[in-house]
């Protein structure tokens, strides 16, 4: 299998072996499979006037006659038919009506659905992945989710189904649960809050499910509690696997050059991610460590959370810029976040000379399209990438090594480098970008 | 005599009077906030929010509510920013997202006028179905390089921002909307009592229609500011405004049961937010303190509204019994 990113990688420990069998193994490890062979059978087996009765049987309902019904099964009769005297009677024929109702609709969802028989026909059942994304509305994770996607369609194998938490802690848990239901062969999982899945993917794991975390990362630290040690607390979440960026990496890309160029007694705005989240919280933990530590003389004029929401950093700082005192940089944890501060001074003399050169700084982190253009423009100082398409790639190799056997779930473990996007090679991001279809090629107005 | 003309103004200009207190409040905590240039940054800063609270407030009053107004301005915005692009004139974008917002919102008339369905259900069901169609439509990514797309949103004429200037002419189009055209004062009828409205001869079907169709081309018209002030069309871009919207109506003393509200009460409305919001933001003030203050200052000052109207009407009752007694 070849890694389709076109940018470097590096590997963890990452091993392959070789596991005959373990295919058909995962296949018996999961009966509901069978149960859906067994309903496709009886769809197939559909002859007119006894279908009905061999989906009746499959699903339960029992013949008109014999023994009287008894009384609770009335109940849906009374709710769905209420009225009538003789209820008892009628709300047994009223469940009949509705059973049968229940069956026609059953018979027909099923056949609209694609039967997966068409493609034991060609030699079996494809994987059944889910990705569970941690939201929709986030641009990050929507530009994961279409590269999974995209990068699902090259295995035959695979079948790819996405489902997204809405950055829903509750419709997280409900999602994940549902993977159980479903018996998926893989399931990825974009945490929204590290701490509040970790238990979620555990059960997961102990429903025998192998499970692939990815941007973030759950440890074992988010399910047991932070101990202190390093080595435990960065430990992946036993029994995953994980494809991810190193948020500490990513950030400390910025902060290295800023210790560097923001002047002395500086005067800095910090715009946070989400309160919670992994990327969020380590990332500004790598301004502390690389930035925050070394330049004592720099103060943290306003720091707030805009969520990593352009429209919310933008309010956020058109109020700042009012504060009197010149910023002399705006720390962003993502370039969403710092397009929007940038907004705000764009059009403002105290920032930009008339010459257009800006006279503030700006960091950020992803490397999107949007904060490869700001860079050109020279608004954004630096931003690292965090290639989406890359870390999709990577998942959905392991994903297939893992279902075909050809290692364990616990063996993936591999983090995409985060290179500095800055104004000397900036260009090669945005052709990237042109390429594929991102961008237009005259950096104005096509789509 | 003379208490009670004085009480009278005190009652009728009291959120005027909140108002004018927080900005004094606000001058005083910091220096920065009479600048112009602050002052400029709030009435920008408003303008979505004061244009969907207009929409708003136009359904509250005649007694229903919409809340996919957020979810139609990211649609509308992202529809009218995918128009320019394609055609690079401005007003086929800003049609498409007239158009869209209208279009929207006449579903939601449908169901709540000719079905009967509830307003909050009806519109909660379009906030996902925009929202869903503008996501999917952009596959979730912001669309990027607007061009002069921008101006409506960033814009200056003179010493005006371009929204301003907008927000300015909207506001006399539905404040003469609300005070001198049967269509205005049949909202108040119907918000009052539908069924009393219908006997007396309002259609208040039309009402409805005309009514969502309004509140869609105000939030069409947000969409595309919104999305150029952003300089990007944000498909996840205003989220949760409705709320913006509807607490700006609610402060500005709009009542939730429907048949009562002004156009200067909601404009105040949205400043009073608007003050509180950047004075917390210019004092440093963490976010979620911001909402825990916020929440208690919108209790207050709707609570003190509420107090002054019912001292007013408990005096007419007791005028109108002294009147009976001397009868």
């Amino acid at each position: 299998m070849q890694c389709r990113g076109g940018l470097r990688r590096k590997s963890r420990g990452c091993s392959y072996m070789h596991r005959p069998g373990q295919g058909k193994l995962l296949l018996a490890q999961h009966p509901g499979r069978a149960n859906e062979q067994e309903e496709n059978r009886l769809l197939l087996d559909h002859r007119p006037g006894q279908g009905n009765q061999l989906l009746m049987q499959h699903l339960g309902v029992r013949r008109a006659g014999g023994k009287p019904p008894p009384a609770w099964l009335s109940l849906p009769g009374k709710i769905f038919f209420p009225g009538g005297k003789n209820f008892i009677k009628k709300g047994w024929r009223n469940v009949k009506k509705f059973n049968k109702i229940m069956a026609v609709a059953m018979a027909a969802a099923l056949a609209a659905a694609p039967m997966t028989a068409s493609f034991a026909e060609e030699g079996g059942d494809p994987y059944r992945v889910c990705f569970v994304a941690r939201a929709s509305a986030d641009t990050f994770a929507a530009w994961l989710t279409s590269s999974i996607q995209e990068a699902a369609e090259e295995y035959d194998d695979i079948e790819l189904t996405c489902v997204s938490g809405d950055a829903d802690d509750n419709k997280m848990a409900s999602l994940l649960e549902d993977c159980i239901t479903k018996e998926y062969d893989l399931v990825i999982v974009q945490s929204n809050n590290n701490a509040a899945q970790a238990p979620y993917v555990k059960n997961l794991v102990d429903a025998g499910i192998p499970v692939i975390t990815t941007n973030p990362t759950t440890h074992q630290s988010d399910l047991d509690g932070v101990t202190g040690d390093d080595e435990v607390d960065n430990a992946v979440l036993a029994g995953t696997g994980t494809v991810d960026a190193d948020p500490v990496e990513q950030a400390s890309r910025g902060a290295q050059r800023a210790v560097e160029e923001v002047p002395e007694n500086g005067n800095v705005v910090v715009l946070r991610g989400p309160s919670g989240n992994y990327h969020a919280e380590k990332r500004r933990e790598a301004w502390d460590t690389y930035f925050f530590s070394q330049r004592e003389d720099v103060t943290i004029l306003y720091e707030d959370y805009a969520n990593w929401n352009s429209d919310e950093a933008l309010n956020l700082m058109e109020t700042w810029v009012q504060g009197g005192t010149h910023i002399d940089a705006i720390i962003s944890m993502n370039d969403n976040m710092a397009a929007g501060a940038i907004e705000a001074v764009r059009n403002n003399t105290d920032y930009i000379s008339e010459d257009g050169t800006p006279n503030f700084l700006a960091y950020g982190v992803d490397g999107t399209a949007q904060g490869c253009l700001l860079v050109k423009e020279g608004l954004l100082t630096a931003t690292a990438l965090q290639n989406a398409a890359e870390i999709a790639q990577l998942n959905m190799e392991y994903a297939e090594k893992v279902l075909n056997g050809e290692m364990d779930v616990t063996e993936v473990n591999d983090f995409v480098e985060a290179p500095e996007i800055n104004a000397d090679n900036v260009d090669e991001y945005i052709q990237i970008y042109i390429d594929n279809g991102e961008l237009s090629a005259d950096g104005t107005m096509a789509e | 005599m003379k208490n009670d003309k004085l009480s009278y103004y005190l009652q009728k200009f009291s959120i005027l009077i909140v108002l004018a207190a927080m900005f004094l409040v606000c001058s005083c905590l910091s220096p920065y906030f009479l600048k112009t240039n602050n002052l400029m940054n709030i009435a920008r800063q408003l303008c979505v929010g004061i244009l969907i609270a207009y929409g708003e407030m136009i359904l509250i009053v005649s007694g229903f509510l919409d809340l996919s107004v957020g979810s139609v301005l990211a649609l509308s915005g992202v529809l009218a920013v995918s128009a320019y692009k394609a055609t690079g004139s401005m007003a086929l974008a800003l049609l498409a997202a007239l158009a869209v917002g209208v279009a929207c919102n006449l579903f939601n008339a449908l169901f709540v006028g000719n079905f009967g369905v509830p307003a909050f259900i009806a519109t909660l069901g379009m906030q996902q179905v925009a929202r869903g169609i503008a996501l999917y439509y952009t596959g979730g990514a912001n669309i990027l390089q607007l061009g002069k797309f921008v101006n409506i949103g960033q814009g200056m004429v003179g010493i005006l921002p371009l929204p301003v200037l907008i927000l300015i002419g909207v506001t006399v189009v539905i404040w003469y909307m609300f005070n001198h055209t049967s269509y205005g004062r049949n909202l108040y009828a119907i918000g009052g009592n539908r069924k009393a409205a219908e006997a007396s001869g309002i259609n208040s079907i039309r009402s409805i229609y005309i009514s969502y169709a309004i509140n869609g081309l105000l939030a069409g018209l947000a969409g595309v500011i919104f999305m150029a002030r952003n300089n990007a069309g944000l498909p996840n871009g205003a989220i949760g405004y409705e709320m913006t919207g509807l607490t700006a109506v609610i402060v500005g003393g709009t009542s939730f049961t429907g048949g009562v509200g002004t156009v200067m009460g909601t404009v105040c409305g949205a400043f009073i937010i608007g003050f509180l919001e950047n004075i917390m933001n210019l004092l440093g003030v963490n976010s979620y303190v911001q909402s825990v203050i916020q929440g208690l200052i919108i209790v207050l000052a709707v609570a003190f509204d509420i107090r002054s109207k019912s001292k007013k009407s408990s005096k007419v009752i007791m005028a109108a019994d002294d009147n009976a007694g001397k009868k």
